[in-house]
């Protein structure tokens, strides 16, 4: 298989192109990734003003009382929405529920250590530290061993 | 749901299991070495299963609507380690044996060692699966990696 790569005159230009003789598995692989890499997600600043970020820039979602924040790697957004709406419209971009109160990017998970009352402590990327509840514990684990 | 539910049960049959075992060799240790001359009946094989049930119960100490910080679960545990010391010490008189001092500080230090060791088992067994998880997360990072450099060559 090659692969031709060519610049565009601007990024509403880009493109990937998939050309087969049959369509395998590994072309429905590379096209749900680059669908993926094009999710945006609605997000509010501290001033109100409205941004589309990608969904792939967040790494994990916090409810705290009846807001809920997406907390990207150095910045916090506020999302008009419920976590069990994320939980449910995100769970294929592997984004699953840690607790009663986060919602985690799998993909930005550095590394997990257990922590007190079966709980376990998730290292993000970024360096910071989410609970994972003993009750969303195996769902998580079977993300991680099967999904990935 | 029923998932979460199966998570509890799980557990909280590991712990009945773990605190019967655990409750029939301290019953054992500590009866040969403070009540050597007594007999016991057949009756008394159920105490274990008793005490271990009642034991359970002051886990609901630890239940929690809302996710608890780590000082809340220490001092919840701390609370259910003492309702668990007045329970044993309190399923003794079951055994109708009379016994003394030394042998009640005996009990009340092995509910101590035996609710260590319940949690060293758990923490050990978290451990394992936080290990299997990191190994996967690794190997999916060095699969993406890999795939990166090839993607720039």
């Amino acid at each position: 298989m090659r692969v031709i790569k060519r610049k565009t005159g601007s990024l509403e230009e880009e493109q990937v192109i998939l050309e087969y003789a049959v369509w395998r598995e590994e072309f429905e692989r590379i096209q749900d990734y680059i669908l993926k890499k094009r999710k945006l997600i609605t997000v509010y600043k501290e001033s109100h003003e409205i941004m589309q970020m990608k969904l792939e820039d967040i790494f994990y979602f916090e409810a705290v009382g009846e807001l809920v924040f997406a907390y990207a790697k150095e910045q916090v957004y506020e999302v008009k929405m419920r976590l069990y709406q994320i939980e449910n419209s995100l769970r294929d971009d592997k984004f699953i529920r840690v607790s009663k109160s986060a919602v985690i990017n799998v993909l930005k998970i550095t590394s997990l250590r257990p922590a007190l009352n079966g709980r376990f402590c998730v290292r993000m990327e970024n360096g910071e530290d989410v609970i994972l509840s003993r009750q969303y514990a195996k769902n998580v684990k079977n993300c991680i061993m099967k999904e990935l | 749901m029923k998932r979460r539910m199966d998570v509890f049960w799980k557990a909280v049959f590991f712990e009945f299991l773990f605190i019967q075992a655990a409750g029939s060799l301290t019953m054992g240790i500590v009866g040969s070495i403070f009540a050597e001359d007594n007999s016991i009946s057949y009756m008394h094989y159920f105490i274990p299963f008793i005490i271990a049930f009642l034991c359970l119960l002051p886990g609901i100490v630890q239940y929690s609507k809302k996710e608890l910080t780590i000082r809340q679960i220490l001092f919840r545990k701390f609370l259910q380690l003492i309702i668990l010391e007045i329970v044993v010490l309190g399923c003794q008189n079951l055994l109708g044996i009379p016994f003394g001092f030394s042998a009640y500080a005996a009990i009340a230090i092995s509910v101590v060692f035996i609710y260590a060791a319940l949690h060293i088992v758990e923490w050990l067994y978290s451990k394992s699966e936080a290990d299997q998880m990191n190994r996967k997360l690794e190997a999916y990072r060095a699969g993406v990696e890999s795939g990166a450099k090839n993607r720039v060559k």
